[in-house]
Formats: structure tokens, C-alpha cells, sequence
């Protein structure tokens, strides 16, 4: 019988040979092709480019929306999610939360495989991976909106750069915790 | 991999294979890319062979998998480092004081073991997070708060053994002061309970804090005499209503009557929220302002306006006035706040109002008042944990902006305790501002402090913490400096990162270190073999003290 560490250790590998899938039933239905691609998941903060969520929901993620303060999207959706088993989480988020989050992610057994700071698109190399394609396609939706749109720099206010990541499963982690 | 200095590769093997027998193999973790993990990421001494780090790290499930490895490492003389969720960024993370000890992971002693709403009290493991503790309040439907510092990812135990702060009434925001009986591994491997819980069968462990004889509980606070497996803490009744409070003064020389003011206000327990003060004209915010909870507040530098603050003679003065009144701004703001049903807290507004009228041409911003649950809306605007809410927008700090094209890798803190009054709070600032001069770095804006801690204030200064040597070493000596000079002055750091433990407990010399000597004393009777967290905060054990470290 496996055990919880060989999940963690294992990753997208050891979930398939578990029979467990990266994506929900519902995702894996409505493209079988790309299923295991897809990240259950994909954060937005709504103050960069509010059009990802809606992207990212219609290639299959549930977007969740928040502004500034990944806490309590943490509490609620995501530790919930990985507390299940690793899974993916893609992201177009300012820098703070993608610390919080990718170290986080350890605790879990993901880590991040893509990440790229705009101006978009063709800032980051994207490999062919299915996830990291699904990524990249979000990454150019979030470009045609325009960046940043938090800041204004001309008045001399603060404008954080936003990122845009995917933390997947991987090999080594920590104990969990949050 | 680094081994302890003074453990045989053998000793360690044998260390490892006990460890494996007695966690099970799976939470025993000694690779390479796994022990990196534990990597302080925010170590000022990245890459250097200064920086510590672990060997290796186990994970125990419960109390007796503690107590078996604390056995192991008295039998191979193999150090112990304990952790809570390691979340301790800006003071170590969860890199051990010695490198080459193995980290004690206590992740998985993640049960919140007893929710009292009636006494307002919880009885935590150390695994427990805020953010765990704060889902278990809610799914109770327990009206509780629970205080918590700005990262809501850190450990409750955690955050008190190290003596952290929040933000709510001054009996929970004193993180170790809101505790009530603790469960403690002895280095022997042996069981304690304190206070009550002295007593088998107690009914009043988390409600009567001393028990009978000696109170031992602040031994095990910033210290390596015990590993804390569980820990009771009184938590704050969700109060009907909250009011914030705004005052704001014009003077350069108002800051001295406003903090003599505000003291009085919270000593006498009128103000009894965590206070804070600002300056409008420098466009510095309150700490935890729930109107301003960006944590950058970046603004471009009015450098006369900045060297004024610091140099406070009459054209300084004369400076400040004619800035006061061309751009509107007050000088000095204070912010108070109020927790409790709403017509207290509304006449404790304005008992508070007639008070600092006692500061010519004082004026009074209009409250805010807030009732609970909160609303979506202001969950969205709000500095969370003064509401009792973890949070994580405290990593917004350091990031990446047109003023700061570099962002922060990390950063460190120099956080001297100094007294509570307006002459303390500038003749810090010119002592630090000279220091920073005379070492070549950029003085930070003028530093207002924090009112975490009730009778004193306490200003942090943060430093960054880079990937280069050279600058890493830079900032280390300017803060040794810092560290130092402050202690000429009696004024002593509450807490600091890994690299300066004995550099900050050197200056608690009274005495020729007799506050050292008594720590030494007890190590060397509760841990003779020196094996729970050698060097942390200073207190070395027999073994390591000048020899290998």
C-alpha cells in the first residue's frame, strides 16, 4: 500500500499509478486530450487583469478571484485542495503571494515549474508540457489586458510587477503545514 | 552534508538508522534536495560558510515519537533542532543555531486539542498554524479571536516561544503573557507539565497560569531547555464592536506629549487596542492602519523634509512648519482603537479626545467603527489580524516596484526596546541615522514605533537580506553596530535572527554575564549531553562552549 510520502514524493507520477487524476472528472469529460494539463486550480488577483479568471475557467480551472491578500483563498480553497493530494495551481498574482505560495506548495509536495515576470508575452521559456501550455495561454490573455493595471507610476505610487507561475507536484517536500 | 562539528559520520548513521526506527523511514529526511528545504531563505549569511544549516531533519508524529528522538540524541550525542511550522522568516526560518543539527520537525503535531469558549481559552500542538487555529474557531462557531502576528502561517507555540507580538488587547497581543500551561519534552527525554497541569487530572490548566511553587514557564521561551509539545493560550471574546481612532498633531515637538498622552490613555486601560503613531507629512502610516494595509508604502523622498526629522533644531523646526502648512499634512498622527460593546467604546473615544486636547490645536479625525462579522467589503480593505484574522499581505512587503527594481531576496530585523517617550523616539532615530551614514548605507525614513508591547515601544528596523556576500556582510556589521551602540544607551533588542544571538546576548552583560552564567548553569543541569538546539539564543552547552560551533 502506498503510503502518503510515496504520494508526495511521487507526484503527478505516483497520483496516475494511484488512479488518482490531477484534474476533476468534470475538466477530464470536456477535454480528455488535455485533461492531466489543466490545473484545478488558477489564481488571479482581480487588481492586475480580472479577464484571466474568466480565461482560465473556460480552459477548465477554477479561477478564484481575490485582491492583495492570498490568506484567505489559502484557508479556504487551496490548502483544502492540496490537503487531498498534490495538484496543480497556476497563478497571475503580485510577487508576495507567489512567496507565500510556493513555499507553501513545499509542504504539499509541489514546487514551481514555470514563472515569469511581464511584460508579455515571450518573457518566459515555456516548455511542452501540456500544464505549461495551458499556462502560457493564460499568460497571453493576461497580456492583452494590459500590465499592470495597479499602478501608476507616473504619480509616484508603489507598482509591484505581476508574476505568473504554475507550482506542480514534485519530488521532495517538508511535512505538512500552513 | 554538514554533520554537527564534534558527531562521527558513524555516530551520525547510527543517529539516523534510530531515528528511522522510531518515526518510521518515511518522515526521517536526509537528501540533499530535502534538507535544502530547511534552508533559512532569508539567511543574511547565504553561501557563506557561516550560514547554518541542518543535516538532516525527522518528523514525529506525537509526544512519545518526540520523546524517542530526544533519547536517540542523548545516546549518539547527535544535536537536536525543534521547529514549529518553521514559518520564522526574518529571524532564522527554520535553520538551526548550530549547523549540522538535525531539525526536529514538528509539522505533524497539528491537533487543536481543546477549543473552551466559555473560558475563552484553546490548548494547541506546536504544529498547529494561525491559520489552522482560526478554521477551527470557525467551524466551532467559537466567538473567539485569535491574535496573530502579520503572517498568519506561523505557530502559535511558535510565535510565543520566541516572544512575538499581534495586534489586539495588550493581554493577547503579548503572544508568551496570553499563555497558560505548556507541555514541555525535557533534553532527558523525560514529560513536565506546568502550572496546572502539574496536577494529574487538573480542571484548570488553561484557566489559573501558576500552579504551586517556582513559575518555570518563561524558561522555555527563547531558549533550548525543553521542546513545547503543547501550549494553552487565552484567547479574546469577540468583542460587539471595534472604534479606531484618529489624532493628529502639527508640532515637531507634539510627538513628545502625544506619546506621555497616549500612554497614559493605555495604562489607565481607556485605549486598550494596540496604538500606534505616524507621520502624514512623511507619508509614514501607523502600523497596522486597517485603512492603509499596504505594507510598501512607497513614496518618493522629500530629502530636506527626511534630514529635518532627524535633525530637529529650530530651522529643521522652521522647516516642518512651512511643510505642514503647504501641503495640509499633520506632522504626528496617532491611532488608537477600541474593542468592546459599542456605547464603551464610543465614550471611550471621547474620554480619549479629552485627553490629547491637552495638545494646542490638536484635531481629531472622524472614527470608524466596525461591527461583526465584518463585512465582505471591508474584509477586502482592512489590516486583518487587528480583527483576529491571519493574513499573508505582509509578503507584499519587499516586492518589486518603480521605486525598488530589485526586489528584497529577505529581510532582517534590528528591533531595540526603548522607553516609552517622544525624547527616546528621536534620539534613537539620530543615533541610528549616524550609524548608517558612517557605515555607507542609505538612512531609512524617520522610525516610528511600535506599541506592541505595553510600558515600552519598540522600533524595528529592517534590513534587506541579499544573495551577494559582500553586501550581506555590510548590512551584518552595520547592525552588530547598531546592536552595540544601543546598548550603550540601555537600549536592548527583544529578539534577533540566528546570526546575532550571541551578539545581542552579550550585551545583557550585567553583572559579568551573570544573566548568561545562571542560562549556562541550567543547560548544563538539564542537558548535559548538550543536545536541544545548541546556541539558540546565545545559551551554548557545555560541549560547544569555546570549541566547535
Amino acid at each position: 500500500m502506498a503510503s502518503r510520502r510515496d504520494v508526495l514524493i511521487g507526484g503527478g507520477s505516483g497520483l496516475a499509478a494511484l488512479g488518482l487524476g490531477l484534474a476533476p472528472a468534470g475538466i477530464a469529460a470536456a477535454a480528455p486530450s488535455a485533461a492531466r494539463a489543466v490545473p484545478p486550480l488558477f489564481l488571479v488577483d482581480r487588481t492586475i487583469a480580472p479577464e484571466v479568471g474568466p480565461a482560465a475557467e473556460r480552459l477548465g480551472s477554477a479561477a478564484i478571484s481575490y485582491s492583495g491578500d492570498i490568506g484567505m483563498p489559502w484557508l479556504d480553497r487551496i490548502e483544502p485542495l492540496w490537503r487531498r493530494y498534490p495538484q496543480a495551481v497556476a497563478g497571475v498574482t503580485y510577487g508576495g503571494a507567489f512567496f507565500c505560495l510556493e513555499r507553501l506548495a513545499r509542504s504539499y509536495g509541489l514546487a514551481c515549474t514555470f514563472r515569469s515576470c511581464p511584460p508579455l508575452p515571450g518573457s518566459g521559456q515555456l516548455v511542452g508540457t501540456g500544464a505549461e501550455e495551458v499556462a502560457a495561454a493564460l499568460l497571453t490573455a493576461s497580456a492583452r489586458s494590459g500590465w499592470p493595471r495597479a499602478a501608476n507610476p507616473a504619480a509616484g505610487e508603489a507598482a509591484d510587477r505581476p508574476l505568473a507561475w504554475l507550482l506542480q507536484p514534485a519530488g521532495n517536500h517538508q511535512p505538512r503545514g500552513n | 552534508m554538514v554533520l554537527p562539528p564534534d558527531v562521527s559520520q558513524a555516530e551520525f548513521d547510527r543517529a539516523i538508522a534510530a531515528f528511522r526506527n522510531a518515526v518510521g523511514p518515511d518522515w526521517v529526511f536526509t537528501s540533499d534536495d530535502d534538507v535544502a528545504l530547511y534552508r533559512d531563505a532569508y539567511s543574511p549569511m547565504w553561501s557563506e560558510p557561516e550560514e547554518r544549516v541542518a543535516s538532516a531533519a525527522v518528523a514525529p508524529a506525537d509526544v512519545g515519537e518526540v520523546q524517542a528522538a530526544v533519547r536517540i540524541a542523548n545516546d549518539t550525542r547527535v544535536p537536536l533542532y525543534p521547529i514549529s511550522t518553521g514559518r520564522n522568516l526574518g529571524y532564522g526560518g527554520s535553520a538551526p543555531a548550530l549547523s549540522g543539527s538535525v531539525v526536529l520537525d514538528l509539522k505533524r503535531l497539528d491537533r487543536v486539542l481543546d477549543i473552551d469558549e466559555a473560558n475563552a481559552s484553546v490548548l494547541v500542538e506546536p504544529g498547529v498554524s494561525y491559520f489552522d487555529l482560526y478554521r477551527a474557531l470557525r467551524d466551532t462557531g467559537a466567538k473567539l479571536w485569535l491574535d496573530c502576528p502579520d503572517p498568519g502561517w506561523g505557530s502559535p507555540i511558535g510565535n510565543a516561544l520566541d516572544r512575538g507580538g499581534g495586534y489586539t488587547r495588550a493581554a493577547f497581543r503579548n503572544h508568551f503573557d496570553a499563555h497558560c500551561g505548556m507541555e514541555v519534552v525535557l533534553p532527558s527525554g523525560g514529560l513536565l507539565r506546568t502550572g496546572m497541569g502539574a496536577m494529574p487530572g487538573a480542571k484548570t490548566w488553561q484557566q489559573y497560569k501558576a500552579g504551586f511553587g517556582p513559575w518555570v514557564d518563561g524558561l522555555f521561551s527563547q531558549s533550548n531547555f525543553g521542546i513545547v509539545t503543547k501550549m494553552g493560550f487565552w484567547m479574546m471574546p469577540e468583542p460587539e464592536a471595534c472604534l479606531i481612532g484618529r489624532i493628529y498633531a502639527d508640532k515637531y515637538d507634539d510627538l513628545h506629549a502625544l506619546v506621555r498622552i497616549l500612554t497614559r490613555l493605555e495604562n489607565s486601560g481607556v485605549v486598550n487596542g494596540m496604538p500606534g503613531f505616524g507621520s502624514p507629512l512623511l507619508q509614514r502610516r501607523v502600523p497596522a492602519d486597517p485603512q492603509n494595509n499596504d505594507p510598501n508604502g512607497a513614496t518618493q523622498i522629500d530629502q530636506a523634509l527626511h534630514d529635518a526629522f532627524y535633525t530637529g533644531d529650530d530651522a529643521a523646526k522652521a522647516l516642518i512648519a512651512e511643510r505642514v502648512k503647504s501641503t495640509g499634512r499633520s506632522c504626528w498622527s496617532a491611532l488608537v482603537k477600541f474593542y468592546g460593546p459599542e456605547r464603551m467604546v464610543r465614550l471611550q473615544w471621547e474620554i480619549a479626545k479629552e485627553q490629547f486636547g491637552e495638545i494646542e490645536g490638536v484635531r481629531f479625525g472622524d472614527p470608524e467603527f466596525y461591527g461583526f462579522p465584518l463585512s465582505d467589503a471591508d474584509l477586502e480593505k482592512i489590516h486583518k489580524p487587528t480583527f483576529g484574522i491571519p493574513s499573508l499581505s505582509v509578503f507584499n512587503f519587499g516586492i518589486r516596484t518603480d521605486l525598488r527594481p530589485e526586489p528584497m531576496v529577505g529581510h532582517q530585523a534590528f528591533s531595540p526596546v526603548i522607553p516609552r517617550t517622544g525624547a527616546a523616539i528621536f534620539e534613537a532615530n539620530k543615533v541610528f541615522a549616524r550609524i548608517f551614514t558612517e557605515e555607507g548605507l542609505p538612512v531609512p525614513p524617520f522610525n516610528l514605533p511600535g506599541c506592541v508591547w505595553e510600558r515600552a515601544l519598540m522600533l524595528i528596523c529592517i534590513f534587506p537580506t541579499t544573495h551577494d556576500v559582500e553586501t550581506n556582510r555590510k548590512y551584518r556589521k552595520a547592525l552588530r553596530r547598531l546592536i552595540a551602540e544601543s546598548a550603550t544607551r540601555g537600549w536592548g533588542e527583544y529578539r534577533t535572527p540566528v546570526a546575532y544571538y550571541d551578539t545581542v546576548m552579550s550585551t545583557y552583560s550585567f553583572g559579568d554575564h551573570a544573566l548568561l552564567r545562571f542560562h549556562e548553569t541550567v543547560k548544563d543541569a538539564l542537558d548535559p549531553n548538550g543536545i536541544v538546539s545548541p546556541g539558540r539564543y546565545g545559551i551554548w552547552p557545555q560541549r560547544n562552549r569555546g570549541g566547535p560551533r
